[in-house]
């Protein structure tokens, strides 16, 4: 090393200076136009200003508040994580219960539910805190109509702090939409006794109280009315077992106890709903069904007068002044020409019926039984092949 | 027994040492009984009371362990305030003012032994309106350990206590409410208290305690100024007064919904009031609230008269139907001229008021005629 340091001259170093700084700039633009290459044919960074503070907001360092109707941002979840893996129960809860509190305030219950059940889940042994938590729920269901889960929390909350005000406030407004009027006023009188000028509750109470007699009423108006319909009933079968006429799947007997099926053997199994009725007189009108099983058709007559005979009813459907049914084609049906029978279904028997006869007379008859509140009868033309056909599958003598 | 007041006086010492706390019990237990039996009549009791000090150990011995001791401590109480002077004196006791007080304090606690005892006591002393306006003014002193809100909260649980039925605090409450600045507070219109008394005149489980809380309900119609609250829905009253004095009568649709609902579609196994005086109580605690032209109105208005006719024709008691009738006729008739529209204000000149006791007393008799010609 026997060089000497040589002073440079002050030109030297002005042109050395000027060599490394344009060395550093080809370099920088050799790397930056290397890394472009790379990028091969990406665009530029063109984000607006705008979508950048959009993407920061969404930072968790920047974050003012949460969307759960999306999916959390990776950054976020792990903060939570953290947040709520606390050992301590009661801390957990708490920390659920703000969450719960700040959802509940910006109106989202669903979410406000999701913390405070979160916030249960924990098992503080804190009794204030759970009854809080039950009964912020409470008020979150609440809000979303559910009152039964609201009114179900509402007792949770009083198994923790009896004479939680807030809770028992609410179960009296729970009970009241969901019209247990009784309740109400009992949950009423118990957030009296803690807050006996409360005026909210007050007038719950009020008109709990209305309803519940409003209610009351209502019920006595519809036990009378069932009483009434029953005694109708009664009369009625009154009416017809008194006649001797038999009923299908009733037993005639003195028993004053009403067989339910008695009133059922009277229902009404035609769509028209017709029913026999008594009249101001006593007498009886039947719905009567008439079959044509020539056709595989049928006649219903509304109210058959049980004093009207059966001819009386078949000249007025066949008579020389009606037009024929759309089904006999050929007009053989006449009042004249016509037969009418019924069947013993125990016996699988047919009797012929006396047209002069009225109906009250056919009922009586020994071996007729009226099925399903309708008595039915079967028509055919006298003599025709359809009827000699018919009666001998009856074996009809 | 009539004792020279030496004999007395020498009596008295000598029970009164069996008497003491510290004495033995079969002791206390034999003295005490003897003295339970001499309360058993008018000399006894007023042997009895006449000095402070047997009422002094007796009212200690209400507090003794032994529940037998202490039973029939509370029973001499009940037989010894039966009598007017002794009544007074237990509400006078110059060394222990508050003992009447003290004594409703223990029963408002459901743990209390002998509660149906001890509150029996009350209710008899309680019974003389200076009494129960001393205890009233102890119970709404700003101090008071005993509120009218405990009082009726108790009234209003069935199962308060489950050694006792309380059934006499109703009674104590009615005695109570003769004393106006009581109704006041039960009918505080910021609180719920008068209404929650109001089912109980339905409450068929006991005559005493329905009869105390129709008598306090009676009692508060006495307060005018508090007839159209009363009669409006914050309290409604009416339909509680009118419900006991309802049968199972029919009425056609017209006339059943002009009724309170609470009296509309009653079953037919309704039954009135079965108490004559409970009746009539009811009868005028509606005619008190007659008294005030809102009040009438409304109660015409409700169609009061219908239930109140049907009542007439079935009621059999001569005292309870002549004032149904009164109450019947002040309901048909025409509204009374201007400035005399509220009855309790009018003054009814002396000669009317004798001529009205008068015909009064003669349809009482009429009607007790025909009830004595029925029972024939």
């Amino acid at each position: 090393m026997a060089t000497s340091k040589k002073s440079m001259t002050d030109e030297e170093r002005a042109a050395l200076v000027k060599k490394l700084s344009d060395d550093l700039e080809d370099f920088v633009a050799e790397r930056s136009l290397a890394a472009r290459k790379r990028k091969g044919d990406q665009p530029a960074d063109t984000r607006s200003i705008d979508e950048i503070v959009e993407e920061l907001k969404n930072h968790p360092a920047f974050m003012k508040e949460i969307d759960y109707s999306k999916p959390l941002p990776p950054e976020i979840e792990g903060l939570m994580q953290i947040k709520y893996e606390s050992e301590n129960p009661t801390a957990r809860a708490d920390s659920y219960r703000d969450d719960g509190n700040d959802q509940f305030k910006k109106k989202k219950y669903a979410i406000a539910i999701d913390n405070y059940t979160e916030g249960i889940k924990s098992k503080s042994p804190d009794l204030d805190l759970n009854a809080v938590l039950y009964t912020n729920r409470a008020a979150a269901q609440y809000h979303r109509e559910n009152y039964r889960s609201s009114f179900m929390d509402c007792i949770c909350a009083r198994k923790f702090k009896p004479d939680h005000l807030k809770a028992i406030v609410r179960g009296a407004q729970c009970c009241f939409q969901m019209n247990k009027f009784a309740d109400c006023l009992r949950w009423c009188d118990a957030s009296l006794m803690i807050d006996p000028e409360n005026k909210l509750i007050l007038d719950l109470r009020v008109r709990a109280d209305k309803r519940k007699r409003e209610q009351e009423r209502d019920e006595r108006k519809q036990a009378l009315q069932e009483r009434k319909e029953e005694a109708e009933e009664r009369k009625l079968l009154q009416a017809i077992q008194s006649r001797g006429i038999r009923v299908s799947s009733v037993k005639v007997s003195k028993d004053s106890k009403l067989d339910p099926l008695l009133l059922t053997a009277m229902e009404c199994h035609n769509p028209t709903g017709a029913k026999v009725h008594q009249d101001a007189d006593g007498i009886l009108h039947w719905p009567v069904l008439f079959l044509y099983p020539e056709f595989a058709e049928t006649d219903f007559i509304h109210a058959f007068c049980e004093t009207n005979c059966f001819y009386d009813h078949l000249a007025h459907m066949f008579g020389p002044e009606t037009e024929p049914a759309n089904w006999d084609t050929e007009r053989k049906y006449k009042a004249d020409a016509i037969e009418v029978f019924f069947e013993n279904k125990d016996e699988e028997k047919l009797y012929k019926v006396n047209p002069d006869h009225s109906l009250l007379d056919v009922l009586k008859h020994k071996k007729y039984e009226v099925t399903a509140g309708t008595p039915t009868f079967i028509l055919m033309v006298k003599g025709s092949k359809f009827q000699k056909e018919f009666l001998t599958r009856y074996k009809y003598q | 027994m009539s004792l020279d007041q030496a004999t007395k006086q020498r009596v008295e010492k000598e029970l009164l040492s069996f008497l003491e706390k510290d004495a033995r019990g079969e002791v206390k237990l034999i003295a005490l009984r003897s003295v339970l039996e001499t309360t058993g009549t008018k000399e006894g009791r007023d042997f009895i009371g006449e000095g402070g000090k047997l009422l002094s150990a007796v009212i200690d011995l209400t507090l003794d362990p032994h529940e037998s001791v202490s039973r029939d401590a509370y029973f001499c109480l009940i037989n010894l305030s039966t009598e007017d002077t002794i009544a007074w004196k237990f509400m006078n006791m110059p060394e222990r003012p508050t003992v009447v007080l003290d004594i409703l304090h223990r029963v408002l606690k459901p743990d209390c032994k002998h509660a149906d005892e001890a509150i029996s006591f009350v209710a008899n002393v309680t019974r003389l309106p200076g009494c129960a306006k001393q205890l009233a003014h102890q119970i709404l002193a700003s101090d008071s350990k005993v509120t009218l809100d405990g009082i009726v909260n108790i009234l209003c649980q069935v199962n308060f206590n489950k050694n006792a039925t309380m059934h006499y605090i109703g009674p104590v409450l009615s005695n109570l409410t003769q004393v106006s600045d009581i109704r006041k507070v039960i009918m505080d219109k910021q609180r719920c208290i008068i209404q929650k008394l109001l089912p109980f005149t339905e409450f068929k489980e006991s005559l005493i305690r329905r009869g105390g809380i129709v008598g306090a309900l009676k009692n508060c119609c006495f307060e005018y100024d508090h007839h159209s609250w009363l009669l409006s829905e914050e309290v409604d009253i009416l339909p509680h007064l009118l419900l006991p004095l309802a049968g199972s009568e029919e009425y056609d649709e017209e006339d059943m919904e002009k009724l309170p609902v609470d009296l509309q579609y009653l079953p037919p196994e309704k039954q009135r009031e079965e108490d004559p005086d409970l009746r009539l109580t009811l009868i005028e605690a509606i005619t008190q609230l007659c008294a005030t032209r809102q009040g009438r109105l409304t109660i015409k208005e409700k169609n009061a008269y219908l239930i109140l006719r049907e009542l007439h024709k079935w009621e059999k008691d001569p005292r309870s139907k002549l004032g149904c009738q009164k109450l019947c006729e002040m309901l048909i008739s025409d509204e009374p001229e201007v400035g005399m529209e509220d009855l309790h204000k009018v003054t009814v000149p002396d000669e009317l008021v004798e001529k009205f006791d008068k015909m009064d007393a003669e349809m009482l008799k009429d009607f007790e005629e025909d009830a004595a010609n029925k029972a024939v």
